[in-house]
């Protein structure tokens, strides 16, 4: 299989990564649970992981949040800065991993910046929004649609200015771009643990600036007398048991990516997409979504075709690509494409200019013009 | 004998504190706190032998790793806390 699908969820994993799985479901029990050698070997990963997660992000090892993936850590976030009915900017690349809570919370909530890879414009658009002092301000790193990169270190800027509560979606950021928890200042930042942390299914991390409100209650292995949650982190965050076997896979995936270098995979994702560009715009019943400031995601439509049909056509041929709205019809609806969709390729640090010829080949015979 | 107690707010605190005195090459194991010592419930504290408390007290303030107290086992079996 050509997997072109890692905005969803990287597939090939450096191999270490299952071992490491393996090898904790073989030696690891709960963290904070006792002191016999399972639970202290739970606590020794866990802690290793989240040392690994503050060297990458710039953060102190308690403020690394384990969470289930990205949705879990934005809802945390969320629901920590916001109460019911708060006015909030996002930009107009949101996932319903951001606009779900926030419907949820009744939140009054204001899109800046719906041109697609327009930096000044987005800017500017910030600029208006957050001058009216939001409560808050969630903003993409990357849209998970289009790749658009969007200026979060001048939005974070412009919030650290005003003293508005800044949450930064690092879903498609972590792992090949830099992120750090100190210089955003950002109250949270949210990202998965399975994407380009190349770490397993079910493995999310939230960094935070300072102890949130809890979104679930329970053990934690301090303070036990008391019935309210710790006041300090990471256990305020972290109510039951850690998915501590995620977690050591988490720690090799990491690893990977320090190793690689997260310049070097995000130089290595833009060739391929440079590529991909080059040799679907030979197609003129192609349409590519793309501009300046695009991480290695890129989506097109076929004219006359159903995303959806196109996907599973090239599914067939054993190539994965993501077809529909990708959960984020905030982002399509500031693209224009909300009632078609598009097909979207996503690279990884696995993926080779070979697979993108035979992608490129294959759309030419499925899909003439 | 690994007589001197560092107790701590949670494993990940302890933890972290564990990896200051293994820098330090201050040795040291990592234990649930003992009933006696506790604050509000379950805890980790550190055990350092009783001729590097000072060494262990140093390194631990470099670290910036934040422990609680710091208690001495009485050869009588008693808990005496020891200034931090």
């Amino acid at each position: 299989m050509i997997y072109f699908d890692s905005a969803a969820t990287t597939f090939q994993k450096p191999v270490a990564v299952p071992n490491a799985v393996l090898r904790a479901m073989q030696t690891c029990a709960s963290v904070g649970r006792g002191g016999h050698a399972a639970a202290m070997a739970a606590a020794e990963t866990v802690y290793n992981c989240r040392l690994m997660a503050s060297d990458l992000f710039d953060a102190e090892p308690e403020q690394v949040v384990f969470t289930m993936n990205a949705t879990h850590a934005l809802n945390a976030a969320i629901f920590s800065v916001l109460s019911p009915g708060a006015r909030v900017v996002v930009s107009g690349f949101e996932h319903n991993a951001v606009t779900r809570p926030l419907h949820a919370l009744h939140a009054d909530v204001r899109t800046a910046g719906e041109k697609l890879f327009d930096e000044e414009d987005t800017l500017r658009a910030f600029a208006r929004a957050i001058a009216e002092q939001p409560d808050a301000v969630v903003c993409t790193h990357v849209s998970n649609v289009f790749g658009y990169i969007l200026p979060v270190e001048k939005i974070a800027a412009m919030c650290r200015e005003r003293k508005i509560p800044f949450i930064l979606d690092a879903s498609q950021s972590a792992g090949t771009l830099p992120i750090s928890l100190r210089q955003t200042g950002a109250s949270f930042i949210a990202m998965p643990g399975h994407k380009g942390l190349y770490g397993p299914q079910g493995t999310g991390i939230l960094l935070c600036a300072d102890a949130g409100r809890p979104l679930m209650y329970g053990g934690t292995g301090s303070n036990s007398e008391d019935q309210a949650m710790p006041a300090f982190l990471p256990d305020r965050m972290e109510a039951g048991t850690h998915n501590v076997c995620g977690i050591a896979g988490l720690i090799e995936g990491m690893r990977f990516v320090r190793k690689q270098t997260a310049e070097a995979i995000f130089r290595h994702e833009r060739e391929l997409l440079a590529y991909a560009k080059r040799e679907l715009s030979e197609q003129k019943n192609v349409r590519l979504f793309t501009g300046e400031g695009q991480a290695g995601v890129l989506s097109f439509r076929v004219e006359g075709e159903d995303c959806e049909e196109v996907a599973q056509a090239l599914a067939q041929e054993g190539i994965a690509v993501r077809a529909g709205l990708h959960c984020a019809p905030l982002a399509h609806g500031s693209a224009g494409t909300a009632d078609t969709g598009t097909v979207r390729l996503s690279f990884s640090a696995f993926n080779t200019p070979h697979e993108v010829r035979r992608f490129a080949l294959l759309c030419k015979k499925l899909f003439p013009a | 004998m690994y007589d001197y107690f560092f107790t701590f707010r949670s494993v990940t605190a302890a933890t972290g504190a564990s990896r200051a005195l293994e820098r330090a090459g201050v040795p040291s194991v990592t234990v649930r706190t003992p009933k006696d010592l506790r604050h509000k419930g379950c805890g980790y504290s550190i055990r350092v032998r009783n001729d590097l408390l000072t060494e262990a007290k140093r390194a631990l303030q470099l670290a910036g790793t934040g422990y609680q107290k710091i208690y001495r086992r009485t050869d009588a079996g008693t808990w005496q806390e020891v200034p931090a």
